[in-house]
């Protein structure tokens, strides 16, 4: 399994500094979730459209990914306009459809779907290790970055110990089914799994000890601030400040 | 148990990020950098596993397994889940980045809780009592994330309430499904892995098993109970139990060791024999399989019994009956009466027989102490 699937390519959103990118989407994802206005989301939305298509993406990948996003949505798309109370626009088996409600599902929709764009198009643009030293550089508690950097090393390797299990289990003419028999059986695959993730653990804590590891990772990059970069920082905070503006004109003048 | 972008009011989500950075917090506290590979790569099993989707009649359900998460991780489960739900976010776009701190609150609040309750059962000695507890705690910690994924909801408005009944209801499969597959995880590490889950390595169970075993051994020794009355020596054995020393062969020495008379006990451990005068007097009772038992008896010069005739006589019994005759049933009375008195000399006998507090104390000092050489000794050959 890859896990940055999106990295390599080369637009303007995989040259950028990934600081700037880590920052820049975690305010996006600040605003747009909290702002109350159907305005300002419509422009969160179209930006981030935009910024994906600025990364120049493989499209199917993409909208695999949105569609998971959107499983949600319809939820909301099928149950607030019955339940938000407002102004009724239609009646559909004796209940009415509220505009409110259509608006809050609408709102909704766009906000998930446009941190998920901003997040593929800016977070997963950048290979995954360069996002731990930029959140390394951005001074995020050095354990948790630790945590997250093996943790993505070895998930791909955890994956493929699943795999090769689950194929011993095939071969075995393993089918699984509604009884204890299944649940019994992968009960013990998982624990299998964690007892090998264990081993792993301490074969790699002693291979640290032996190259010396004293308890300080050191980030060997180092990210420079390019003019591109500061550029981009800039767009990127114009149209921060113009979707805030968007959400909480009305409510500060 | 996700709850996904652009729902919540900021309140809720500034209230879940405060909780989700206390925990990790605490959590990265305790964590030694020995333990960082470890969180690590529990955490990514932990995405894994949630990939691994299990039937439940027509539909399908993917693990959480935050139970277990909390079982092996205690506080630092906190961090694990956060970067497997940060992970999530990344590579499906599940949940968010702003929801993020509700989703860890909501994953590894309980985890953390249940895991700390049943914990005990879950390193206890029975493993049904074992599995039962893992069910528990695979089913609560997710019937308490599907609570809270409720009042969150319903936190975000009164049209959500519908939603809220939705989302916490369709976490019923799961809990069930994720008890039975806990309970058996929870019993397959204990034949397994059992330091996984913070038991005591089985070697060392063993070691303490043999250590007690010992300490409790009960030793199944032979008593005597020797005294005198009216020229008469009376020699009663019993053993440690409590039960009387049957058919057992008597012998009865004077101080310088030549053998006076002996005998055998009748069947309810009583012998008795006349006693020829004053002096020491040697019993030894020999039971069978070589259990093996010595009194002394010292028997001094009394007052002599010349009145007792006449008192005796003066005594307004009825007709015909002589002094012999009284004396019998007095002695049968007494020894009636008396029973239960002996029974308890014998009972606090047998107490003091067996190991007492300063001995049990004394024995748990030597486990620990073997116990502190043996991880010293392990400790040593690490390094």
């Amino acid at each position: 399994m890859k896990v940055d699937p999106f990295s390599d390519g080369n637009s303007l959103w995989h040259r950028m500094d990934p600081r700037v990118k880590l920052l820049g989407t975690f305010l996006f994802a600040l605003i747009t979730s909290t702002g109350p206005s159907v305005g300002g989301d419509l422009f969160a939305f179209g930006w981030a459209l935009l910024a994906l298509l600025v990364a120049r993406l493989r499209r199917r990948p993409v909208i695999i990914r949105l569609l998971a996003v959107n499983g949600v949505g319809l939820l909301f798309w099928c149950v607030l306009p019955f339940t938000v109370q407002g102004d009724p626009l239609g009646h559909i088996w004796g209940c009415s459809i509220s505009r409110q409600g259509l608006l809050k599902a609408a709102s909704i929709s766009l906000k998930a779907n446009a941190i998920a764009l901003i997040t593929i198009a800016w977070l997963c643009t950048s290979p995954l290790m360069d996002l731990i030293h930029g959140l390394a550089r951005l001074k995020i508690h050095s354990k948790l970055v630790q945590i997250f950097f093996f943790s993505i090393r070895y998930v791909s390797v955890m994956r493929n110990e699943y795999v090769r299990m689950n194929r011993g289990l095939q071969m075995r003419c393993f089918r699984p089914g509604t009884n204890l028999h299944t649940y019994r059986t992968l009960a013990y695959l998982v624990g299998m799994l964690f007892v090998r993730s264990h081993d792993r653990s301490r074969r790699i804590y002693q291979a640290m000890l032996l190259r010396g590891f004293s308890g300080r990772f050191f980030v060997m990059d180092r990210f420079r601030m390019r003019r591109s970069d500061y550029v981009a920082s800039a767009v990127i905070a114009i149209c921060l400040v113009s979707e805030g503006a968007l959400h909480w004109a009305k409510t500060m003048f | 148990m996700h709850i996904s972008e652009g729902i919540l009011p900021s309140g809720v989500l500034a209230a879940g990020a405060l909780i989700a950075v206390g925990g990790v917090g605490i959590g990265l506290r305790k964590l030694t950098p020995e333990k960082i590979p470890e969180v690590a790569l529990l955490s990514s099993t932990f995405f894994v596993a949630s990939l691994i989707h299990l039937p439940v009649g027509p539909v399908s359900v993917h693990l959480v397994l935050n139970g277990l998460c909390g079982l092996f991780l205690g506080l630092a489960a906190f961090p694990a889940i956060l970067v497997a739900l940060a992970l999530q976010a990344l590579f499906f776009q599940y949940g968010g980045i702003s929801v993020l701190g509700v989703n860890v609150a909501i994953m590894a609040l309980p985890a953390v809780v249940t895991a700390r309750i049943f914990r005990a059962w879950i390193r206890g000695s029975s493993d049904l009592l074992a599995w039962i507890a893992g069910c528990a705690v695979g089913a609560l910690a997710v019937a308490m994330g599907a609570l809270m994924v409720g009042v969150v909801l319903c936190l975000a408005g009164d049209s959500f309430r519908e939603i809220a009944l939705l989302a916490a209801g369709s976490h019923i499969p799961v809990m069930l499904v994720e008890g039975i597959l806990t309970g058996f995880c929870v019993t397959f590490l204990r034949r397994v892995r059992p330091s996984l889950l913070g038991m005591i390595p089985s070697k060392l169970v063993l070691f303490f098993i043999i250590i007690l075993g010992t300490v409790t051994a009960e030793a199944h020794r032979v008593n005597l109970f020797v005294w005198e009355d009216q020229g008469v020596l009376h020699a009663e054995g019993y053993f440690s139990s409590g039960s009387p020393c049957m058919d057992a062969e008597v012998h009865v020495r004077d101080s310088n060791g030549n053998l006076l008379v002996s005998g055998n006990t009748d069947p309810k451990g009583l012998f008795s024999c006349p006693l020829p005068g004053v002096g020491v007097w040697t019993v030894e009772l020999l039971a069978s399989m070589g259990h093996h038992a010595e009194a002394s008896l010292e028997v001094r010069e009394r007052p002599p019994s010349v009145s007792e005739p006449s008192v005796e006589s003066s005594l307004p019994f009825e007709n015909g009956t002589d002094s012999l005759e009284l004396e019998n049933r007095l002695r049968r009375v007494l020894r009636e009466e008396l029973y239960p008195l002996r029974e308890t000399i014998h009972l606090s006998h047998k107490a003091s027989n067996r190991p007492g507090v300063t001995e049990i104390l004394g024995g748990i000092g030597i486990i620990v102490g073997l116990a502190g050489a043996y991880l010293w000794g392990i400790s040593r050959s690490k390094i």
